[in-house]
């Protein structure tokens, strides 16, 4: 991989982490209004929760502030897992018919 | 058809890199811009059912003239509520009362979209849970500090909460404000007859929501954040309601059906079952289906349309300090609507 690749993948991680507000640190009960802090009335947006579970929607406004509300299923922590783990498995898969 | 179309807009930055082999590779980072579209078809503005609503005595729902907030003079049902839910005795639990009472006889409290058995246990990992060590509910026999008289109640539910209830759970009793005994705090609530489309979502704001079919206002956001910087825990009861001073009891969040909290039932067809209409005169529906799963066409508002019920609602989860987005239809003018 030359310079320009690996700087591709470092700003494609960052760039795609920086819309998702995250709050596994603790729980603040502020997750869905800091996901809208820098958008407009009906942008999308997400959101983590303590638990890690992930909220997707778009920016409403109550009382006067904006608040990330979900019109998605909301996709649990073990779900995320489930599916992070499946891609390993097919890239270790992969891996290993590559290997022989 | 009242519809909310997306449509997803690249705003953002693009950023254009050299990839090896002399070929050019785009990374595109966009944010969508929802556009909200409404699509005029008015069968599927299906009237408001006052059959549905089973409301404690004394109420009464009347049909009475209103203008909605375009302006346009329309008929109303004006529905006065007693404040007290019509299928339950008694509401709570509450707080806990001390370090070692149990969900069945704690109630809610809610973060970042879940809802949480408000134990002992969970009371006295507060500190932990929002990590700040300036948390504990306890007095020194390991009694939950709760606000238990009126006085205290009202000290610690305003939003200037009285410095003397920090670190205290809060509690409203319903007999401090009973009108009528056995009743509540009594609110009238307009709402169109049948819904009137807008031309673009409507906010939530601070105003109610809508009412329950049981006679309980549904409620706009609790402020959350107003709570927990006055270390108190506004607690609620299994049906994420509680008690203050202005609304008498209502609702922050829809979970039926577990603990001291009636069902609602599905609808024939498998659907979550409609529990209240919202200001706009649409139903609301709960969020999960007959298999726990939810709707995937859900529009900005939580809305969708389908052959059986037209356009209507589905709340959001239990811990979600909220009920529906936005309003699809319009309401009625803020200056005819009761005080929330």
């Amino acid at each position: 991989m030359n310079i320009k690749n690996l700087v591709a993948v470092v700003l494609t991680i960052v760039f795609s982490s920086v819309f998702t507000v995250s709050a596994h640190d603790s729980h603040t009960h502020t997750a869905p209004w800091k996901a809208c802090e820098e958008k407009k009335k009906s942008e999308q947006c997400s959101y983590t929760n303590g638990d890690e579970d992930l909220f997707k929607g778009s920016c409403q406004l109550f009382s006067e502030s904006l608040m990330c509300v979900r019109n998605q299923p909301i996709i649990y922590a073990e779900e995320l897992a489930k599916d992070v783990k499946k891609k390993h498995m097919v890239k270790d898969t992969h891996d290993l018919s590559l290997s022989h | 058809m009242n519809k909310v179309i997306t449509f997803g807009i690249p705003v953002l930055s693009i950023l254009i890199l050299s990839g090896c082999n002399g070929s050019d590779s785009t990374i595109e980072e966009t944010t969508e811009v929802v556009i909200e579209e409404i699509d005029e078809v008015v069968n599927e503005n299906y009237p408001v059912d006052t059959t549905k609503f089973n409301l404690s005595s004394p109420s009464e729902i009347i049909e009475v003239a209103c203008t909605l907030s375009n302006g346009e003079e329309s008929t109303c049902y004006s529905i006065t509520v007693n404040g007290f839910p019509s299928d339950r005795t008694e509401l709570g639990p509450f707080c806990p009362t001390t370090n070692t009472t149990e969900a069945a006889d704690a109630g809610k409290w809610f973060d970042d979209g879940v809802l949480y058995d408000l134990t002992g246990e969970f009371v006295t990992n507060l500190d932990i849970f929002y990590g700040d060590s300036t948390w504990n509910l306890f007095d020194g026999a390991g009694n939950v500090k709760i606000t238990d008289s009126q006085e205290s109640c009202e000290a610690a539910a305003r939003p200037d909460v009285d410095a003397a209830y920090n670190n205290y759970c809060v509690q409203c009793e319903i007999s401090y404000y009973e009108e009528t005994e056995g009743g509540g705090i009594a609110s009238t609530f307009l709402i169109p007859t049948t819904p009137v489309p807008r031309s673009s979502a409507g906010s939530v704001e601070r105003s109610s929501v809508g009412v329950a079919f049981n006679g309980v206002t549904l409620d706009a956001a609790a402020p959350a954040e107003a709570i927990l910087s006055a270390y108190t825990i506004a607690a609620f009861d299994d049906c994420v309601g509680h008690v203050n001073p202005f609304a008498g009891y209502h609702y922050h969040g829809a979970n039926h059906g577990e603990g001291t909290c009636p069902s609602v039932a599905f609808e024939a067809d498998g659907h979550g079952g409609a529990f209240g209409y919202a200001m706009d005169g649409y139903a609301i529906h709960t969020m999960l289906d007959e298999n726990n799963e939810e709707e995937l066409d859900l529009d900005t508002c939580r809305g969708h349309t389908d052959d059986s019920r037209g356009y209507h609602y589905h709340s959001a989860g239990p811990g979600e300090n909220l009920f529906i987005g936005c309003f699809t239809g319009e309401t009625v003018q803020v200056d005819q609507q009761g005080p929330p």
